[in-house]
């Protein structure tokens, strides 16, 4: 019975097509953790995809120990925007989906439209405005800026997500708080977002890489050495004439792995985030 | 323990008018039943009760206190709700005690009447365990558990059993009915299961579109249906169409069905010859023995089902479809004659109307 379910055309396509799938979002890693362990020499002369000759480790040691590269001031940077980037938006949204999924108040519809059509505008359309915005507030060039845009950037998706989440969410389970005398606010912390926690972690998940690979706003919006973060000072180990690919390799591993370990922490709640809520599971 | 009054309470979704001038006495401390078909408002009512919904009109008293207008939780009803509605992150114990905690009961207090209310509904080994963790029964008990933790005047069941086994669903009721008994709490009960609603109840509220077709005791909703939707929604019935032939005075009429003809008893007050009727019998009410020379119809057996105790015999006598139970041991053979004799007391006779389904 198992076998036969196994063997089922449908079975073997749809598993070779995800396998296919997964083999091309993964080629491009491949080819950077290949040369990010291969001396120079070796990469420009025989590109990443032969496997015979050295690996070493000495890309990563070279980039973590010179200073020149200074990827730790990048990493401490990074984290000072990320961490607040993704919890704030998090609570300030989850309040707004709760509103938007279960009160019913003036013009409810046409601000969660708005929600949607914010969603849809390229950051790139925004950058001159945003640019002068901070320039008129003095936080050009300043952390704090870049979590100001990020969070704000982050409350409509996340709102958006959440409110989707907690429409799926029976109501009984919060009429029964309410017969029994909690407050909105009480069901909201002590039912909705314990129930929440994995949409919540799923949206964490997202925001942290979303802000942590974030090069675009960095670029403009940050240009001192000092505040640099890690997707900027990836970009300076490629020296202005010649570029160590093998160097840059490292260094770009090397800042992909905080969102990994992230998804990994989260990755429990996350899958169940995206598939919804199951009923006497929690 | 409350007594409940609803005062020409109506209340509309949209265009939908969900309850249309209902009212309704609920006396202290009776298992009051809404029953009905789904759509019928009889949630909607419970809703209304509980505080969930707020109606457009009318009024609602608790224990002769207008409550129409105040919250949820200043009512002292609790609610058992059909999916149960535990809270998934809280172990059991904490499901039960949440209401007591938010109400500042000491913690000493809090536990002795959680292990009262778990000793009530033998769930005291469950205490530590997460909801996901109980069968669907234990989380039934957990919920019967957390409703009355609180000592509330009213309790209101939606449903509670419908998502049980039937084997589970007949001990619960019966569980339900001990406990309501011992605590002697007014009990607001919902339930689509006509069968549920005559063995639990001391009253009930048979609702259709909104409406109360009947309020009466289990008997006389069974005995007496004072609509054709109620007598074909609680119990089985043949469900007849006929004109009235003749007005036989004390209540009787003689209706024509067809070819053949039935003395009845009038269940619609003025009747006039010539007018169009339904006719409604028990299965169980036909006999197929008697003296009796009125109501005697003979017909062919076109169908002969075994059902454990009884039989259901399928009869066409002069082209009139009949229903009958009868014992299993004497039940006919298809193919064969029989004769049946029924009780024009067991022959309501209802004016036809649009309303008739």
């Amino acid at each position: 019975m198992r076998l036969k379910h196994v063997l089922r055309p449908a079975v073997i396509i749809s598993n070779l097509v995800a396998w296919l799938v997964a083999l091309l979002w993964l080629l491009p890693f491949v080819g950077l953790f290949m040369t990010s362990t291969r001396p120079f020499e070796e990469v420009v002369l025989q590109g990443w995809w032969s496997l015979a000759g050295n690996y070493t480790l000495a890309n990563y040691v070279e980039v973590l120990t010179d200073p020149q590269y200074d990827l730790a001031t990048g990493f401490k940077n990074s984290f000072i925007v990320a961490l607040p980037s993704t919890l704030a938006p998090l609570l300030i949204a989850a309040l707004a989906a709760y509103a938007f999924s279960r009160f019913s108040f003036t013009m409810r519809n046409l601000l969660f439209v708005t929600i949607l059509v914010i969603m849809a505008i390229p950051q790139q359309t925004m950058v001159i405005p945003l640019f002068f915005l901070l320039k008129s507030m003095g936080l050009l060039d300043q952390l704090l800026g870049v979590i100001l845009i990020h969070s704000s950037w982050g409350i409509a998706w996340i709102t958006f997500f959440m409110r989707n989440y907690f429409s799926m969410l029976p109501r009984d389970v919060e009429e029964a708080a309410r017969v029994d005398g909690a407050s909105y606010a009480t069901i909201f912390f002590r039912i909705i977002l314990p129930l929440s926690l994995p949409a919540l972690a799923a949206a964490a998940a997202i925001q942290f890489t979303w802000v942590w690979a974030d090069f675009f706003f960095a670029l403009i919006f940050l240009y001192s050495p000092e505040n640099m973060v890690i997707t900027q000072k990836v970009v300076t180990i490629k020296g202005q004439y010649q570029i160590d690919w093998g160097l840059l390799s490292a260094g770009s591993i090397l800042a992909m792995i905080p969102p990994v370990l992230v998804y990994a922490a989260l990755q429990k709640y996350y899958l169940r985030g995206m598939a919804g809520w199951v009923t006497g599971k929690g | 323990m409350s007594s409940i009054v609803l005062n020409r309470v109506t209340k509309r979704f949209g265009k939908t008018v969900a309850l249309d001038n209902v009212t309704l006495e609920i006396g202290e401390g009776e298992i009051f039943t809404l029953l009905g078909p789904s759509g019928c408002g009889k949630t909607t009512t419970l809703r209304i009760i509980a505080g969930f919904e707020l109606p457009d009109s009318g009024s609602v008293y608790i224990g002769g206190r207008e409550v129409t207008y105040l919250k949820p939780y200043s009512r002292n009803t609790a609610m058992v709700f059909q999916n149960y509605a535990l809270w998934p992150h809280m172990r059991v114990f904490d499901n039960i005690a949440y209401g007591l905690k938010l109400r500042k009961v000491g913690k000493e207090e809090i536990r002795r009447r959680v292990r009262w209310a778990a000793e009530l509904l033998e769930i005291e080994h469950l205490l530590d365990r997460y909801p996901h963790q109980l069968s669907g029964g234990q989380q039934q008990r957990v919920a019967v558990a957390r409703a009355i933790v609180t000592e509330p005047e009213v309790l209101l069941m939606d449903e509670p059993l419908s998502n049980l086994d039937a084997h589970l669903r007949l001990k619960m009721r019966e569980e339900i009915v001990r406990l309501q008994r011992r605590l002697g709490v007014t009990m607001v009960y919902v339930t689509h299961d006509q069968e549920e609603a005559l063995s639990i109840s001391n009253r009930i509220a048979v609702m259709n579109r909104g409406r109360v077709e009947q309020v009466g005791s289990p008997e006389e909703i069974y005995e007496k249906p004072s609509t054709v939707f109620v007598a074909s929604f609680v119990g089985r019935s043949n469900l007849l169409d006929g004109v009235i032939a003749k007005i036989l005075g004390g209540g009787l009429v003689e209706v024509s069905i067809g070819r053949v003809k039935l003395v009845g008893t009038a269940m619609t007050r003025g009747l006039s010859e010539g007018d169009h009727v339904k006719v409604v019998i028990r299965p169980e009410r036909v006999k197929l023995e008697g003296e009796s020379d009125v109501n005697v119809v003979e017909g062919e057996v076109t169908l002969s089902m075994f059902q454990g105790w009884k039989s259901q015999v399928k009869m066409s006598a002069d082209g009139v479809e009949l229903t009958i139970y009868t014992d299993a041991k004497r039940a006919p053979h298809p193919g064969g004659r029989l004769k049946a004799y029924i009780d024009p007391e067991d022959v309501k006779v209802y004016r036809s109307s649009e309303d008739n389904m």
